[in-house]
Order: C-alpha cells, then structure tokens, then sequence
C-alpha cells in the first residue's frame, strides 16, 4: 500500500502541493484527476520518490519516510518497485524500442524470461511490430504503450502513470485497460492520471480531485459519476466533452523524437 | 605534370614536413581530447568554480587569434622566462592550450545540454549507476559532442600551419622552401590545398551529417 499524509511540495517559494493526504491499497488502483497545473504530476513525482515531498510522511509498502525542510534526508529510491510512466516518457533516443524496454531487466530477469515477458506483453499492447524502430520513428501513441511496457516488465509493486493515455485511440486505450487491470489482479497498486473518464471509471477503485495543489474531493468510482463538489462537477463535465474530441499531439513531446 | 615532377623530387622533404605535420597533430589531438575531455566534465560538475573559470577562458580564447598567442608564446614569453623551447614544442603548447579549452567546452556544453529526465527515467527503471553511465549518458554524450570535437580537430589541423611562420618544419614550411627554389606556386599550393581537402572534407562532412542526425535526438530542451 502507498499512505502519503500531509504532502508538500514547494519549488522556491511557491507551494505546488499543499497538505495532500493519499492512500491506495495493495492491488488497487488511485486515479488522480483534476485540471492542468492542479500538481497531479508533481504528486506523481514525490509519491516515486523522484522528486521527493518537502514535508510529509510517504509510506509505500514496508517503508516510511518522512520529509521536513528543516531535517533533509538522502532518499534511496526504492526503483523499480515503485516505478513511474512520465508524461514525456523519456525513452532513451539512441535506443530501439526492443533496447528501452529490455535494458531495464539485464540482471533481473533471466534473458529468456525477459524476451517472454516482452513478447507476451507487446502482443498485448499491439506494439510487437514496432520493436525495432527507435523511438523518433514510432507516433506518440506508440510511445505511450512502449514506456509503459518498459514500466510492466519488471512487474512492479507499485506503478505510477502520467497521461500514458492522452495520444491513445479508443481500441489502444481499451488494450492498455486490459494490461493494467490484469498488473493489479497481479497485486501491482496503481496511481495513475488521465483525463479519459471512460480510461478512469473502469479501472480506478478510487480518485481524488485535486486543484491548485490541494486533494478538493476524494472517493471511489461512483464519485466519479456523482461528484459533490461544483468544481469537481464542472470539471468532469469539460471531460465528458473532451473525450469526445481526438487527443492532441503535444507538440513538443513530437519535437523531442 | 610539373607537380608530379616536383612530388617525386621533394618526396623526402614532403614527406617530412608532413609527418612533422603528423606527429604535431597527434600531439595535440590526444592533448585536447584527455585533458578536455577531463576539464570538461570536471567543470560540468562543478559549475560555481571550475564551469565559471571554463567559460572565462573560453571567452578569453576565442578572442585571442591562434597567431598571437603563438608569437607571444614564442618570442616575449621566452624573453621574459630567459628560455629558449624548441619552436616545435612551443606550437604544440600553444595549439594544445586552445584545444583544451575548445574540446572542455563542448564536453561541459553537452553534458549540461542532455535532458536529466533521460537519466531519472534510468534510475525509476532500476538502472544501477554504471549502467546508466555507460548505456545511456555515454552514449547520449557521445553523440552530442563527437560532430563538435571533428570540427575542432580539422580546425587544429589547418592552424598547425602557422607554425611554419615560427621555424617549425612542418608541410607548409617545406611547401615554401620547395616554392623558393622551384617557383612554381600555383601548383605547389594547389597539391597543398587538395592534400588538406583530402582530409579535412570528408571529416567536415561527416561532423556535419552526425550532427544533422543527433541533433533531433535530444532536441528536447
């Protein structure tokens, strides 16, 4: 399980997480939805450990840390059992595809079962074909599926999303679905944020809304159909309607490749 | 076919002044790149002290010409140490100096240029350090640094000529000397200018195309 209480984050002095408290059993899933700049990412990022809390208390399995400005610490990541999608993605260029998923398992996985579990999981995510290009030759979508495969091949107790979903069509969206629901049968506890509500509502156990750095509502799937809140409520109405949009490329995610 | 006339009669001598040539280049290409390379990453990694002095020098290197600081080097700098160095070592130091400071730069340049997010994303993986050293930032580094460190060797290449204006007997020396006796200028330049388009080229162009293909790479900042 992940408990984070009272998390804060702060770059300089402008507070960016304020206070937020999180908890997710083992096996389930936590969707954090809310608006752009609401700190979904950056609770992404302290809760793995990449840029840890300024202050809090972050527990994630056996572990517990606690963070205070006053009292900085020399955090050892606790990688890759708890492990993070970025939004960007950041697979490596200089590599193919086949190489960003496979270098992670060298010395964790027997090379066998490594090449099983990837070709078991790219048949899943429909990207077997594209194993072999390197990362500025697959579209943004692909990207998505691939990072998150490098993410699920080591089976990671914890598994930490961050819009892996927002170039994703309907039948790709559907495909990661069945991947990820089938990692938490497995046990693997997911935090994840997507904006796709139909992505969200099928397999998150529960959610919490947040704006402006702060947890406004939180509560399981049902919440997501009838929210308490007016901002939640407003929010998911804009949603609704962005779902049925096409994502949009992120223009420099593209230019990155 | 005067040129290949004065080819097989100076051949000794052409040959000489090529591998002074040589041995000078040599010299300061493995200078340049060891200590740059190492100046460079030190003053990466110390940013506040080391990067700042790096980048003063820089500074100060680029606004020097190449001839100066080898006259200076050669003539007051002896004077004043009351030394006399061997005009050979002196372009070396010279030469090597600029190098250095060119070839720290782009390796303190590139290191600092590589998205950290690469190397996170390494760690989230479960990568140990070394992997992520020699799989991923050595590779990301490489790429972004070896077009420039081609272009700065070639330029190394063509200034090893001035120092042929301090004594060193080195190609363009024996050129001139050849020149005096022969007085056949057009051709004797001519065969000096092909024999450095033959190297320095294919070494342009390929620094150009490298750095056509990986700028995209990592084009993310």
């Amino acid at each position: 399980m992940i408990r984070g209480v009272g998390i804060e984050k702060a770059i300089g002095d402008r507070p960016i997480l304020s206070g937020v408290d999180v908890e997710v059993g083992q096996g389930k899933a936590l969707a954090v939805v809310g608006p752009n700049g609401s700190g979904k990412s950056t609770l992404l990022r302290a809760i793995s450990l990449v840029d840890p809390p300024s202050r809090g208390v972050l527990r994630i399995g056996s572990r517990e840390f606690r963070f205070s400005p006053e009292t900085p610490q020399e955090i050892e990541g606790l990688w890759p059992t708890i492990t993070l999608v970025f939004q960007q993605l950041f697979l490596w260029p200089h590599m193919t595809l086949e190489e960003n998923v496979l270098l992670p398992t060298r010395g964790k996985l027997p090379p066998a079962e490594a090449r099983r579990a990837l070709d078991e999981l790219a048949a899943e995510l429909s990207v077997a074909h594209l194993l072999k290009r390197f990362p500025n030759q697959a579209s943004q979508g692909e990207r998505q599926r691939v990072a998150v495969l490098r993410a699920l091949i080591l089976k990671p107790d914890y598994l930490l999303l961050d819009e892996v979903t927002s170039a994703l069509d309907v039948e790709q969206m559907e495909r990661l679905l069945q991947v990820l629901l089938r990692a938490k049968e497995g046990g693997t506890t997911l935090i994840f944020v997507s904006h796709f509500l139909g992505f969200v509502r099928k397999l998150a156990d529960d959610f919490i809304f947040m704006d402006k750095g702060q947890v406004i509502e939180r509560g399981n799937r049902e919440g997501l159909i009838s929210p308490s809140t007016e901002r939640m409520t407003r929010f998911l109405a804009f949603a609704e309607l962005s779902v049925s949009s096409p994502p949009q490329p992120q223009s420099f995610l593209e230019a990155a490749y | 076919m005067d040129i290949l006339r004065i080819f097989h009669q100076y051949h000794e001598a052409l040959l000489s002044g090529l591998s002074v040539t040589l041995r000078l280049c040599v010299i300061v290409w493995s200078v340049g790149l060891l200590l740059g390379s190492g100046l460079g990453v030190v003053a990466s990694r110390f940013d506040a002290v080391a990067g700042r002095s790096l980048r003063t020098l820089s500074l100060f290197a680029s606004a020097t010409p190449i001839l100066v600081l080898l006259f200076w080097l050669h003539y007051p700098a002896q004077s004043i140490l009351g030394i006399v160095v061997d005009p050979f070592i002196t372009t070396c130091v010279a030469l090597g100096v600029v190098n250095v400071i060119a070839v720290a730069e782009i390796v303190r340049v590139a290191i600092d240029k590589i998205p950290r997010e690469f190397l996170v994303a390494a760690h989230v993986c479960g990568l140990n350090s070394r992997t992520t050293l020699v799989h991923i930032e050595l590779p990301l580094l490489l790429r972004q640094i070896i077009p420039g460190l081609l272009m700065a060797q070639v330029y190394i290449l063509q200034a090893s000529l001035f120092g042929s204006l301090i004594s060193v007997e080195e190609i363009f020396r024996v050129a001139q000397r050849i020149n005096a006796i022969e007085y056949r200028p057009v051709a004797i330049y001519t065969a000096l200018a092909v024999l450095f388009w033959l190297v320095c080229l294919p070494l342009t162009a390929l620094a150009r195309r490298l750095e056509r293909k990986y700028h995209h790479d990592i084009s993310e900042r």
